[in-house]
């Protein structure tokens, strides 16, 4: 027997000397690299695919921000009541004295990333392969029946109802051309890999769960903002290894969702700079006014609630006060601010018994709040929103829900008070009124809002451009709001962009405007 | 019977066992309210147009019966389906997912092998020692250590005492091997690149150690056990009382009848493997099916779920098979 | 084995019941944020500042509750139609063992994370999801027993007496089965504990903020590359110590029965 044990472990070294030797006589020589590529880390993936006019996802929007030139763009400071310069424009639109057509001039000289020219014959035809496509994003342009070619670079839409919001959706870059030519050639499967625009990156590859990798498009009409680096988005599975890796230098930059438990460790990190993104990202617990016999039906218990919420509480324990409290009840950064939500501020457990006392529930109330696992925050908020309305006698109970039932059934209206996330679509305020302020919105029918008050200033909203008249609509419409009680705002969640010091041209910016054509990287030693 | 037939008859018998947990889980998981697609949109993107366009578009608004019989007739063509979620085909998402979880499960199980054997038969050559003492005890409180939180505990230890152990992933985002299978250690060695091979082995550690000592523990306490039982049996007696050694005794007769029922239940333990997987995988962000599957359950995307748990069905009937023939090949008696 | 089984649960218990008569929190929050060990926190605070300690210490009432209800579940199922199958044999057998055998392909976490993720959390939905992997095992052995014993003489001579089916079931065969099942039985506690853990580590147990050993270390594993390794080494010790628990009065118990068993082989 010692024998055969002594042969098989003689045996088994000499393997592994041999595997050894082999490896070291052939390991490949290094080559060196060309153009720097600059690695960045998310965990937002891509799906279905890349194509602007099927996708709706944050980390896509911005990837197509970068390939894809929409008309309008926003700056990086949204405050106040920013600009939107032109971009793929070359110019404001002309609005018609109805307000149902928008002449729109185009920039000359443009060409898509495979060589063909774009124009105003491009422009419509990516508009018109926007509502074929019936896709998910199409409904951003709802307000546009056709698109009319007026000149080579003039274009006009033809609106349903006057929108002043229009400008805002043609930030987006749903909104950008997209090269006919490529269409065609590709077919709609490998264009949705690597689609082709007017924008300073250009896609070069797309590896399903893995990365996407983009170069700088050196033909692009902006030669000021042609980019220096090759950039690979490279998407992670979960935040904590992402932030392992930026640690250790694997990545240059951890770009999105770096969840907040990680922020302590990656500020105090000499290596790695940092820039707080504003994402327009609110969360806020919603009131449901359409379930019978439930005790939020009274105005009086949801004033009640409000009371009872101690934001800056929920700032400090949670997010150790890096989401600050929310007193925006439009939930649209930057437009037409209105702290409204002041009125319920501070907290007042006293006044909350009382108020529920008035309404008839001296021994308090029994509600059920939902919510679901990716709310910034979970469950620890809700835990802690628990303990508050218990101060108040309301007795909340939680109840958590994977992500796909949750959003079926938070859909369809069915939950009494659920936790949730709200942002604008683009950047203006009717795209979060339209929603959640109007009868006719699709928040609003959820939760039984019917006000005609607000119906008629959200009308008058979208119908006139003027700024002054339009910030006094919308304040309006977020002292009603905060009077109806029914989005109780929580905190402004915020993104903080970490980046390893040898990475420049950082800069903030706004939700899914992200200029990563500024980015560059000098070699590490 | 012929040992042809045997093996024919047990292959068989494992379609209608599938057939039954599809079914099963089917009907589970379209009992309760919540679909993929509105996880998809989210609370807020999309009009209901686009919703019920999506639904169309994956069937899921036929009836439950239809949708049952069109997924089990595709079964057969081998097609598992599309995942939503992951905009690609089932089949492709487990190819790409599974290789990785046949790394760790073949290394922690390369590993717990001969430890928890070597071990249990130690311990059952010195039975009411001293040493057997501390075999069974070592090996029970490991057994009673949730596998998820010997992982956790060694992620805290490395992180605490500094060692420059990665505590997650498969592999360094910078020094991976081009991916040919998938499991890159092989990869690694295929391209010839030894960093990628350190940067894979050093990622293994961990997980493995974890995985691997609970199958381990399981594995001596059966071992122990096998050969407690068959030194009892009559023909050890006799063999002793021909006058043989306890060392000969013990190797020549002993080992081998031990030997056998330990092996086909280390076989037997791979569905506890893939369970002890998937939460390994979950702990080390290791990129495997048992992560797809979290994932998918996540998301309520039915054709993933679904296709997750075929796959570990047959992984287990495969051990399962194995096992059995192997036996029936070694011992005529069992084949009835 | 079995003694030191039994105190250790039984202290297990004493603890719990001391946290509850003392008057700890588990649910208060704290400004003390995730904070290491101290006086007066002995096991430290959670992410949001809630006690460690009375939470590890409330989680003893969760965690054997759900296991509890978790093995009467799939033991009563599991024996009755085990019982049924073996006594009934022919095709109902062969249908309830194809059924069950394709049941025992699956390893039980992954029946229940299946089932858990689709009703939902909640005490005995999470008893339920576990228990559900857990069913052929009592069917085989309940099965196998039936299988046994129907063939003794005594069970003709009952029947001959015009004893109905569930007489026969119950009062003449299945006490053959109690002693097995019952050593199973506090085996799977131990397993029932650890899979009640492991669900809520994956997110999918009780509903928060319900103080569960799993769910916390579950919590607590975001922070632990922050250096906070309070959060998930000491739920997860109880879990440890509990499960030994069960596991050496189940082998205790084991022991015993074989012991008795033999005794009565020899008898007879």
């Amino acid at each position: 027997m010692k024998k055969t044990y002594t042969i098989v472990a003689a045996v088994v070294i000499l393997v592994i000397l041999a595997i050894s030797v082999y490896f070291y006589s052939n390991a490949p020589k290094p080559s060196p690299k060309v153009v720097q590529t600059l690695v960045l880390g998310t965990t937002l993936d891509v799906t279905p695919n890349l194509d602007p006019g099927q996708n709706y996802l944050t980390g896509v929007l911005n990837l197509n921000n970068v390939v894809f030139d929409p008309l309008y763009e926003v700056p990086p400071n949204i405050y106040p009541n920013a600009y939107l310069a032109p971009r793929l424009a070359a110019g404001d639109p002309t609005v018609s004295a109805d307000g149902l057509h928008w002449t729109i001039p185009l920039r000359q000289g443009v060409k898509f990333q495979d060589g063909t020219p774009c124009n105003a014959t491009t422009v419509k035809y990516s508009f018109d392969r926007l509502s074929n496509l019936k896709s998910y994003s199409a409904w951003l342009l709802e307000s546009v029946a056709s698109v009319d070619v007026v000149d080579t670079y003039t274009v006009r839409m033809n609106l349903k109802f006057p929108n002043a919001a229009l400008k805002g959706a043609l930030t987006m870059p749903v909104a950008g051309p997209v090269s006919p030519s490529a269409v065609q050639r590709m077919g709609l499967d490998a264009f949705g890999k690597t689609p082709v625009g007017t924008g300073p990156f250009k896609y070069v590859e797309w590896v399903p769960g893995d990365h996407v990798t983009l170069a700088p498009y050196t033909g692009y009409w902006n030669q000021s903002r042609v980019p220096k680096v090759n950039l690979v988005y490279k998407i992670f599975a979960d935040s904590a290894t992402m932030k392992l890796a930026i640690q250790k230098g694997e990545i240059d930059s951890a770009w999105d969702n770096i969840r907040y438990s990680d922020y302590p460790s990656l500020l105090s990190d000499p290596n790695i700079k940092h820039v707080v993104v504003t994402e327009g990202y609110y969360e806020l617990l919603t009131l449901n006014m359409g379930i019978p016999n439930s005790p939020l039906r009274d105005l009086r218990v949801r004033q009640a609630i409000a009371y009872s919420i101690d934001q800056n509480e929920i700032s400090q324990k949670v997010f150790q006060g890096i989401y600050s409290p929310a007193n925006d009840t439009l939930f649209v950064s930057g437009q037409y601010p209105k702290p409204s939500w002041l009125q319920y501020k501070p907290t007042n457990v006293a006044k909350a018994k009382q108020l529920l006392t008035d309404a008839g529930y001296p021994n308090g109330i029994d509600i059920t709040i939902w919510f679901t696992g990716v709310i910034a925050g979970s469950p620890d908020v809700e835990a802690l929103i628990q303990e508050q309305l218990g101060r108040a006698g309301i007795r909340a109970k939680l109840q958590s829900q994977d992500t796909g039932t949750f959003y079926a059934r938070f859909r369809g209206g069915q939950f009494e008070s659920a936790v949730g996330q709200m942002s604008a679509d683009y950047l203006d305020a009717d795209s979060t009124a339209s929603f959640i302020a109007a009868s006719t919105g699709s928040y609003s029918k959820r939760v039984r809002l019917n006000d005609t008050m607000l119906d008629s200033l959200v009308r008058q909203g979208v119908a006139t451009t003027d700024p002054a008249q339009r910030a006094k609509i919308y304040g309006d419409i977020q002292d009603r709001l905060a009077a109806l009680c029914v989005y109780v705002p929580i905190v402004n969640i915020l993104d903080l962009w970490f980046y390893r010091t040898n990475v420049s041209g950082v800069q903030s910016y706004y939700f899914q405007y992200s200029p990563w054509w500024t980015l560059d990287k000098s070699p590490t030693t | 019977m012929r040992l042809r037939t045997y093996i024919i008859s047990r292959i068989l018998l494992t379609i209608p066992m599938i057939f039954i947990l599809v079914t099963v889980v089917f009907i589970i998981m379209r009992i309760i309210p919540g679909d993929p697609v509105a996880a998809l949109f989210g609370g807020k993107g999309g009009s209901e147009e686009q919703i019920a366009l999506l639904r169309h578009q994956l069937g899921l608004d036929k009836p439950v019966y239809v949708q049952y019989i069109e997924y089990m007739a595709s079964l057969a063509r081998g097609d598992f389906g599309y995942s939503m979620v992951r905009q690609d085909s089932v089949v492709t998402e487990l190819a790409t997912y599974l290789p990785a979880t046949l790394e760790l499960t073949f290394c922690a199980a390369l590993l717990a092998i001969p430890i928890g054997v070597y071990c249990g038969v130690l311990a059952a050559r010195h039975a009411g020692g001293k040493l057997d003492a501390s075999i069974r005890i070592g090996a029970l409180v490991r057994w009673c250590i949730p596998v998820f939180w010997f992982g956790l505990a060694l992620q805290i230890l490395v992180v605490q005492t500094g060692v420059a152990l990665p505590i997650s992933g498969q592999t360094s985002q910078m020094e991976e091997a081009t991916r040919v299978t998938g499991m890159y250690v092989v990869d690694a060695i295929l391209s010839r690149d030894p960093r990628a091979l350190g940067d894979a082995l050093l990622h293994l550690i961990l997980p493995v150690l974890t995985l691997g000592t609970t199958m381990a523990a399981s594995l001596t306490k059966i071992s122990r056990t096998n050969v407690v039982d068959v030194l009892g049996e009559e023909y050890i007696k006799v063999a002793s009382l021909k006058g043989c050694s306890e060392d000969r005794v013990f190797q020549k007769h002993a080992l081998p009848n031990a030997l056998i029922p330990i092996l086909t239940y280390t076989g037997l333990q791979v569905a506890i493997l893939l369970q002890g997987a998937v939460l390994t995988e979950s702990v080390f962000s290791w990129p495997g099916v048992g992560r797809l599957l979290l994932f998918a359950v996540g998301y309520r995307d039915f054709n993933l779920i679904q296709g997750c748990v075929v796959l570990f069905a047959l992984l287990v009937s495969a051990a399962n098979l194995i096992v059995d023939i192997s036996y029936a090949i070694v011992d005529p008696r069992v084949r009835f | 084995m079995l003694i030191s089984g039994i105190v250790i649960i039984a202290s297990v218990l004493m603890l719990d019941l001391c946290a509850n008569l003392v008057g700890l929190d588990p649910l208060k929050t704290s400004f003390d944020v995730q904070s290491p060990p101290s006086l007066g926190h002995i096991m430290g605070t959670d992410q949001i500042g809630r006690d460690v300690f009375s939470r590890v210490c409330f989680g003893t009432t969760f965690s054997l509750l759900v296991a509890f209800s978790s093995v009467i579940i799939s033991l009563g199922t599991g024996s009755i139609v085990g019982a049924v199958s073996g006594f009934f044999g022919g095709k109902i057998d062969r249908l309830l063992s194809l059924v069950l055998d394709a049941l025992y392909a699956l390893p039980a976490l992954i029946i229940a994370i299946l089932i858990s993720a689709m009703i939902g959390p909640g005490v005995i939905n999470t008893g339920l999801a576990i228990a559900i992997g857990y069913i052929p095992q009592y069917f085989r052995i309940v099965r196998g027993i039936m299988l046994s014993v129907k063939e003794r003489p005594f069970i003709e001579s009952a029947r001959a007496l015009g004893a109905g089916y569930g007489n026969l079931i119950f009062k003449h065969m299945l006490p053959y089965a109690v002693t097995s099942i019952l050593a199973l039985a506090t085996l799977n506690m131990g397993a029932a504990i650890v899979d009640v853990a492991g669900l809520g580590f994956l997110g999918l147990g009780l509903p928060p903020p319900t103080p569960e050993w799993g769910t916390d270390l579950g919590y607590g594993r975001d922070f632990i590359t922050a250096g906070a390794w309070w959060s998930s080494t000491f739920p997860g010790l109880m879990i440890v110590i509990t499960v030994l628990g069960f596991t050496l009065a189940g082998e205790g118990l084991d022991e015993i029965f074989k012991m008795s068993t033999t005794r009565k082989r020899e008898m007879i």
